[in-house]
This record gives structure tokens, C-alpha cells and sequence, in this order.
């Protein structure tokens, strides 16, 4: 008898062990799990906060140049076009300060592109290649548009994100691709907003990259981007150039 | 008890059935072999022992040696999901300290005798190994789900089938009371029958991905 009591008993100790293993750590994987998508939201926030309090400060600084700095060289400007001594000094300072004047317009559109809060992403993709073409000979840049739906779909955050994106892709082939010729093509439709661009420069793939060929700090932020306004972004190697798409839906239909 | 015994023997089977199965088809993770293996040697050593009772009447050291060789099957298998190098080391001192002692005790007491001690030996130490290999999957969290996870069910029910076996082979000489015949006792068959359903059920689960972290 006594040994079926310990017999039992042992047996009955076993099984408490085992649905003890079992229970215990079920729960403490959701209790991890848990954590898991706290930690992740909480990181999701702050990119969103670091992504918002930087486009506020470039607000600010864009709005300083343009109204402040901006107006007052323009101002300088006048006051020595009515000089009248030594024509050839003020013909260069003149010059110099038109010079000035042009780089902080660019710094300011750079910073908040005017063109995107008035007319759209499509139009200031468009005004950005333009002023790509005037500056850069090196590379020819080709624009295509398809605008089949109204941006009402977009606001203002995902149109700028979108812009930055694009703004960081071009700035990234001009800087390592070494390319002749980009096309960016631009699809807006009412089911969401597609960007393609094509180079013919070297190729270029996140996942076999290494930091110290191109810094990563541009990619990362790209990232936070996409990741911010949940967009999706692909790289494809092609024999010659580098594809990029961005492909951006409205929330409900992702 | 014979008619128990012989469905029991029945059991055997579905466990073999179904991992020579799944190694036919490829499907079987290399990591569950010992288990397969595991079950055929028990098979093997089962039928050997009528076939050597009723030849010899006494069988006994045919289970001495199969203690060993389950012992040294079930801790090659445990080990391989242990991380801990330092721990392992330990357990295979131990092991190895369990097969010199198995071999000088068959040895100095003679084959014809059951070992209740050497079986004891072989069942806490599994018990311990499996235990830590337990404390590993809490302290380590290296399983997503533990449900879908084949080897905790494997380690499970061998630490029931050993803690319940534990006491019945210290006392298995007073139980038999020198009956040298190859029945076995109710609890043991219950438990082995439950051991091979599990068994079965685990090497079906391993075919699939584990889910791991």
C-alpha cells in the first residue's frame, strides 16, 4: 500500500511539474510578448515625435532665412544699387549678394518646399527634378506623371515624407551611384501613391551594403520614414542601376 | 495481466510505426533519432527478454544492460537542447560515472540479478537531467511555444515514467519475491503505455518546424 502511495505520488508530483513548466511559461512568453509591442510602440512614437520635431525646427529655420535673412539682403541689395561711388566694387558686391540671396532661397525651399505645401507632391517632384536639371549636367533626370486620382487621400505629413524619401534617393544617386541618367516616375491614384526610380549607375542594395561604402544614417531615416507613414520600399539591383519603388496606400487598405 | 501486457506490446509499435515512417519520408528532424532509436532498442529488448526467459528463465541481465543503454540514449537526446556547455560537462561526468558503476556492478553481483540500485541510479539521473533541461527552458525563454515543441512532451512523460518507475525498481526484488518470470508490474505497463502514446504523438509533432524565437 505504501508503495503505491509513493508511487502515485510520485507520479502526481511529475505531472505537477510538467503542467506547472507548461503554465508558467506560457505566460511568461505573453508577458514578453507584451513587452515586445510596448517597446515597439513606444519606439514607433518616438520616431514619430524625432521625425515631427524636425520638421518643425526646419520649418522654423526655413521661415527665418526667408522672411528674415531673405528680405534683409534684399533690402542690402537696393541700398547699393544706389551708391554712387566706385562702380566696379558695387557691381561685384551686387553680384555677391545676388549670389547670397539665391543660395538661402535654396537653402529655404530646401528646407520646406514651398511648392509642396501650395500644390502637391506630384508638382514639387516635378519642380525638384527641374532644379536638379539646372544644377547637376552630369546627370540627366526624366520625369513621367500619371495622376489619376485626387491627393485628398494624402495629407500634408505623408506628402512630406514622400517628398523626403524621394529627396534622399536623389541626393544618395548623385552622390554614390555614379550615374548618367535617373527616371522618376510618379503614380497617383485614388488607391494611394507610387514612386518609382530608375538610375543606370553602379547598383546599389541595402542588404549587402556595408556602412563605410555609403553611410547609413540617410538609409535609417528613410526607414523611420517609411516605417512612420506605413509605406513599403524596395530596392532592386539591376544589371546596370539601382530600382527603387515606394509604394504608399491609405491605412484601411494595407 | 497477460492479456494487458501483450496490448501493451502492442503499443510498441505506434511509435515505431510512425518514426520509421516519417525517416522514410524524410520528414523526421535529425535531432528525434535517439527517440526512434529509443523505442526500437525497448522493442527489441522486450521480445528478446521472453525469448531469453523462456530459454533460460532468468532475463534479468538483459535489462541490466538495456537500463544502461536507455540512460545513455535519453541523456545523448536531452543534451542536445541544453545550453549551458559547464552543465553539460557535469551530466556527462555523471553519466559516465553511471556506466563504470553499471559495469562493475553487473560485474561484481552477476548478471542474474536485478539491479534495483543501478536503475535507481539511471532513473534519478534522468529525472535530474531533465529537470534542469526544464529549468533551461524557463531561464533561457528559447521556446515560442512550448506546446508545439516536441522534446518537452518526450522529457515529459519520461520524467513521469521515471518518477513513477523510481520506487517500483528499487522494490522490484520483494515484488517479484524471486519469480523470475518476464511480468511486470500494473503501474508500469499503464505508465509505458502512456509513455509510447506520447511518444507517437511527439515524433508526428517533430515532422513539422519547431517554432523558436
Amino acid at each position: 500500500m505504501i508503495f503505491y502511495i509513493i508511487t502515485f505520488g510520485m507520479i502526481f508530483l511529475s505531472f505537477a511539474i510538467v503542467a506547472f513548466v507548461l503554465i508558467y511559461q506560457r505566460k511568461m512568453q505573453r508577458k514578453s510578448f507584451e513587452f515586445q509591442q510596448l517597446k515597439l510602440t513606444n519606439q514607433q512614437l518616438l520616431t514619430k515625435s524625432i521625425i515631427e520635431a524636425r520638421e518643425a525646427e526646419q520649418r522654423r529655420i526655413a521661415l527665418e532665412l526667408h522672411d528674415d535673412v531673405g528680405s534683409t539682403l534684399t533690402a542690402i541689395k537696393f541700398m547699393v544699387a544706389v551708391l554712387p561711388e566706385d562702380l566696379e566694387a558695387k557691381t561685384k558686391l551686387n553680384s555677391t549678394l545676388q549670389t547670397v540671396i539665391k543660395k538661402v532661397r535654396r537653402i529655404s525651399n530646401e528646407l520646406l518646399p514651398t511648392v509642396l505645401e501650395e500644390f502637391g507632391l506630384v508638382t514639387a517632384i516635378t519642380s525638384l527634378i527641374n532644379q536638379l536639371n539646372d544644377q547637376i549636367d552630369a546627370i540627366q533626370f526624366t520625369v513621367s506623371v500619371i495622376n489619376n486620382g485626387s491627393s485628398k487621400a494624402q495629407n500634408k505629413e505623408i506628402e512630406l515624407s514622400c517628398y523626403r524619401i524621394v529627396q534622399e534617393l536623389l541626393n544618395n544617386i548623385i552622390k554614390y551611384a555614379h550615374a548618367t541618367s535617373v527616371i522618376v516616375n510618379v503614380k497617383q491614384t485614388t488607391s494611394g501613391l507610387y514612386v518609382f526610380i530608375e538610375d543606370n549607375g553602379d547598383g546599389f542594395s541595402p542588404k549587402t551594403h556595408t556602412p563605410k561604402a555609403i553611410p547609413t544614417l540617410g538609409l535609417k531615416n528613410m526607414e523611420s520614414r517609411v516605417q512612420h507613414i506605413g509605406a513599403k520600399m524596395q530596392f532592386k539591383k539591376l544589371e546596370q542601376g539601382t530600382k527603387v519603388s515606394l509604394r504608399w496606400k491609405p491605412q484601411q487598405e494595407i | 495481466m497477460d492479456y494487458l501486457y501483450t496490448f501493451y506490446n502492442y503499443f510498441h509499435f505506434l511509435p515505431i510505426l510512425v518514426g520509421v515512417y516519417m525517416l522514410v519520408k524524410k520528414k523526421l528532424n535529425r535531432m528525434y533519432y535517439p527517440v526512434l532509436l529509443l523505442e526500437l532498442i525497448s522493442t527489441g529488448t522486450d521480445f528478446l527478454s521472453i525469448w531469453v526467459a523462456h530459454k533460460y528463465h532468468n532475463n534479468l541481465f538483459v535489462f541490466s544492460i538495456y537500463a544502461v543503454i536507455d540512460t545513455l540514449i535519453i541523456f545523448y537526446f536531452i543534451q542536445q537542447f541544453l545550453q549551458q556547455k559547464k552543465v553539460k560537462l557535469v551530466f556527462t561526468l555523471l553519466i559516465s560515472t553511471y556506466f563504470i558503476f553499471s559495469l562493475w556492478s553487473m560485474l561484481t553481483f552477476g548478471f542474474e540479478r536485478f539491479n534495483s540500485i543501478q536503475l535507481a541510479f539511471g532513473a534519478l539521473f534522468v529525472i535530474l537531467l531533465i529537470l534542469y533541461f526544464f529549468f533551461e527552458i524557463f531561464y533561457y525563454e528559447t521556446i515560442a511555444d512550448l506546446i508545439k515543441f516536441p522534446a518537452f512532451w518526450i522529457a515529459s512523460i519520461w520524467l513521469v515514467y521515471y518518477s513513477g518507475t523510481l520506487f517500483l525498481n528499487l522494490l522490484f526484488n520483494e515484488i517479484i519475491n524471486g519469480n523470475l518470470s518476464f511480468k511486470v508490474d500494473l503501474t508500469n505497463i499503464i505508465l509505458l503505455i502512456i509513455t509510447n502514446i506520447v511518444c507517437t504523438l511527439s515524433l508526428w509533432l517533430a515532422r513539422k518546424k519547431t517554432v523558436t524565437k
